[in-house]
């Protein structure tokens, strides 16, 4: 299956865009404006370590690598918030790290790509374990709407 | 009821106090208070922790107690626990509230707690801003909470060192800390006390707080076999 970079779509005409997203099969895209629909296939068909995909984990250890078919998801639906309710998914699952916790539309997405997008916002530890329902998972575990995970974040320390 | 408070800084100068009351005027009266630590307050203390006089902190403490409570029955153990002094401080059946500023010292805590039949241990601690708290509880031998190295390999394989193992210079290196997050970390474990303890209700067994989102969250744990 191809695989595209966001500068290669962005200099793409809407036309092609749109003729480009019928025939990788993604519904619902042909009169949505081009940054809607050049999210669209980033999120199926993005490469991974495409510089734009990089600059959205920030601060993000060099050796992982960096999100692609989550982030325009969430670029939907997190900083993107004025688009129409039809282009974010419904599904949310309460995602939480210490005190910290909310709820994102991760439903299929893997636990370590969860933690690696959410680092900065939930404060989450590199090394920390996922824990879906209370019981830990591996990072390969892939989140089902009702879930419930939690980072795991290491106890206070002081106190003396 | 036995209560044991180890540890008697930012956290535990603050918790002994509001337990002393509750314990004064509810039907826990009566109750055997015993206050452990090995280090004593100095003038430096006062930012953060709550006593009246210079001195070993759990003898100070209880001295302060004693005349704020007068029915109160407290003792003070002015050592810091360790493999030897453990056995001397936490009996069977025993409610435990740890107030330390280290892992090593948790981890032990909670390693000779699962030896015992009947035991609970409240744990608190915080950095900077934020904290947890972890509710221990073992019955009739069996765990009905996790203990505290179950889900924190931190505490589990801890990279510091007990307060008697430290150097002076070791001793003498201080974090940084806020005496509204000690203030919120001895809240939680009093309250963990009123669920765990005069409520029996443990379905929550570690909080994590964090005083600058205002927010605090009771996780549910379950015991690992």
């Amino acid at each position: 299956m191809a695989r595209y970079k966001r500068e290669t779509l962005e200099g793409k005409t809407v036309k092609d865009l749109r003729t480009l997203v019928v025939k990788l099969g993604i519904p619902g895209y042909t009169k949505r404006p081009k940054d809607t629909i050049i999210d669209a296939i980033m999120a199926k068909y993005g490469v991974v370590g495409s510089p734009s995909s990089a600059a959205i984990v920030k601060d993000g250890p060099a050796q992982v690598p960096p999100l692609t078919g989550i982030e325009a998801t969430f670029q939907s639906s997190i900083t993107k918030p004025s688009l129409q309710k039809r282009d974010r998914l419904s599904t949310t699952i309460q995602v939480s790290c210490g005190a910290s916790a909310g709820r994102f539309p991760v439903a299929g997405q893997k636990v370590a790509v969860v933690g690696e997008f959410l680092r900065e916002v939930l404060n989450v530890d590199k090394l920390s374990t996922g824990m879906v329902n209370g019981k830990e998972v591996d990072g390969d575990y892939i989140l089902k709407a009702g879930d419930n995970l939690e980072f795991l974040k290491p106890a206070g320390k002081k106190g003396c | 009821m036995n209560i044991v408070i180890i540890g008697l800084g930012g956290i535990g100068s603050i918790l002994c106090e509001r337990l002393a009351r509750y314990l004064t005027y509810s039907a826990e009266r009566g109750t055997n208070l015993l206050l452990v630590d090995g280090d004593s307050y100095e003038a430096k203390n006062f930012e953060r922790q709550d006593f009246t006089t210079m001195g070993n902190k759990a003898e100070v403490k209880a001295a302060d107690l004693k005349m704020q409570f007068s029915g109160m029955n407290v003792s003070s153990f002015p050592a810091f626990v360790n493999e030897t002094t453990l056995a001397q401080v936490i009996k069977e059946g025993d409610i435990v509230f740890m107030c330390v500023d280290n892992h090593k010292t948790r981890m032990l805590v909670s390693n000779y707690c699962r030896n015992l039949t009947n035991v609970t241990l409240i744990s608190g601690g915080n950095d900077l801003i934020d904290g947890n708290v972890q509710i221990y509880v073992r019955k009739q031998g069996t765990d009905i909470t996790p203990d505290l190295c179950s889900y924190h390999p931190e505490i589990a394989n801890p990279d510091d060192k007990l307060p008697e193992e430290m150097s002076c210079e070791e001793l003498a290196q201080s974090v940084p800390q806020l005496y509204f997050a000690n203030l919120t970390a001895a809240t939680i474990m009093c309250q963990a006390f009123y669920n765990a303890v005069v409520k029996e209700q443990y379905e929550k067994s570690e909080i994590y707080f964090d005083i600058t989102k205002m927010t605090s969250i009771a996780q549910t744990r379950i015991v690992k076999n």
